[in-house]
């Protein structure tokens, strides 16, 4: 998912102010950037036919809102972060602590759990028998 | 057909592209039946011999080049050479002969891979501009590094960037973990950032990606699973082994409470047993030793087989073309 500068920003006001038109979208960034209402409105076009946004027409006017939430992007971000670069089979680029793994069940994470407690012990019986 | 300097270093290209690829097919060997003893060695030594799998074609390549180049000319080592090897024509150089399709496969093979992989960095660069911009861009300092918290409920936390890597922690990492367990993931994810490691295996990538593609999985995935262990590794200097890997199976158990249609289930950089490995590495590390005089020492063997294997191909090649 690729997004320009501008679109962040449309997108941002929107999650705090839905259903607005162009206008006021412009009204707002215009605070923030230099940008004519062509250029808002060629944002709010991509970002519709991305279908981060939806709209209704209203009179003459588009209302539009942010169709995706905040967090829901974020975790797409997340994950294109960590899965664009790689093909299937190749590691990733991104370096996380662990991965999220599907193959990983309960019980095998519950072996493991077992070999660490296990190891604790031997470690404490060892500390205890040297005092 | 090209007769002056371009020619020679037309064919010195040549050299370089059929030492790498003997040498690529010669490491081919040991790695057959060596390979599956390399994860009884301790860490350090185990990436030294990955990192000779993956840059010896490149050194052997190159040093053969400059062994049939004029750099060595007026040594012993040029006449040794010069009677064991020797390139004709040196300063003769065809673009519809076999070498000439070899320099330009590899010239358009190399042009297409950066083109693939520059695109591919590009939107991951945006995609972690954009997570930056909607994250709380909160610029906590930790140590000399940058920590940026992600305002999401996603248990997750990595290290991102190539040149000044910037390590990124999930709320939903931070507050189902306990203040030890918070450090034990940042330790972790700090040193990804100091050791460089997306920068190393984005080399390992580019490098890796001239070998067949099941060899160059494995030596990525091995590299990967590798920087995990070192990151693991200086977690293990201020906390225990056991409360690391403990940390571990926790995180992991909470990505698996996830539902299952999140958005970021596919976020799987390693198979299970990869988890399994860097607990049983944390409890009991492997500790056996390689001395660095034996990758040294097996890489001039290599060298030698390398230039000969060279000589003789380059006449086998020329002679079914001379005769066919």
């Amino acid at each position: 998912m690729f997004l320009g500068e501008l679109e962040k920003q449309v997108l941002q006001y929107l999650w705090s102010s839905p259903g607005v038109d162009v206008k006021r979208v412009h009204g707002e960034l215009s605070k923030q950037r230099d940008s004519s209402l062509n250029t808002v409105q060629s944002a709010l076009e991509r970002l519709f036919k991305k279908g981060l946004l939806s709209r209704e027409k209203q009179g003459h006017a588009y209302l539009y809102r942010a169709e995706i939430a905040r967090d829901d992007l974020i975790a797409k971000l997340i994950d294109s972060v960590a899965s664009d670069f790689v093909s299937k089979g190749e590691s990733s680029l991104v370096a996380a602590f662990s991965s999220v793994s599907t193959e990983m069940d309960e019980e095998q994470l519950d072996q493991l759990e077992q070999l660490i407690e296990i190891q604790r012990q031997q470690l404490k019986k060892g500390d205890s028998s040297a005092d | 057909m090209l007769i002056n300097d371009v020619a020679i270093i037309m064919n010195l290209i040549t050299i370089a592209l059929l030492g790498f690829f003997v040498g690529a097919l010669l490491l081919t060997i040991p790695w057959t039946f060596f390979g599956k003893l390399i994860g009884t060695y301790s860490i350090q030594s185990q990436k030294t011999l990955i990192l000779t799998w993956v840059l010896g074609p490149w050194v052997l390549g190159l040093m053969t080049m400059l062994f049939f180049s004029a750099l060595f000319e007026q040594t012993a080592i040029y006449k040794w050479v010069d009677n064991v090897v020797h390139w004709h024509h040196l300063y003769v150089f065809q673009f519809s002969s076999w070498h000439g399709v070899t320099v330009v496969l590899f010239a358009l093979f190399s042009l297409g891979l950066i083109a693939i992989k520059g695109t591919q960095l590009y939107r991951q660069g945006n995609a972690i501009n954009t997570l930056k911009h909607f994250s709380m861009a909160e610029d906590q300092s930790q140590g000399q590094q940058n920590v940026q918290i992600i305002d999401s409920d996603i248990p997750i936390a990595f290290t991102s960037g190539f040149f000044r890597p910037v390590c990124f922690v999930a709320k939903g990492m931070a507050d189902n973990l306990s203040d030890k367990e918070l450090d034990i993931v940042m330790g972790h994810e700090l040193a990804h950032a100091r050791n460089k490691d997306p920068l190393t295996k984005l080399l390992i990538a580019f490098l890796s990606a001239y070998y067949p593609k099941r060899l160059a999985q494995l030596l990525n995935t091995k590299y990967a699973l590798l920087t995990e262990h070192i990151a693991d590794q200086s977690t293990v200097l201020i906390h225990s082994a056991e409360d690391v890997a403990a940390t571990l199976v926790k995180v992991v158990r909470l990505n698996n409470a996830l539902p299952k249609n999140a958005p970021n289930t596919s976020l799987s950089f390693f198979g299970g047993n990869d988890i399994s490995q860097r607990v049983q590495q944390l409890l009991t590390p492997t500790r056996k030793s390689m001395p660095v005089i034996v990758p040294i020492a097996f890489m001039t063997v290599m060298l030698c087989f390398t230039i000969v294997a060279v000589d003789a191909t380059h006449h086998l090649v020329e002679s079914v073309f001379t005769h066919s």
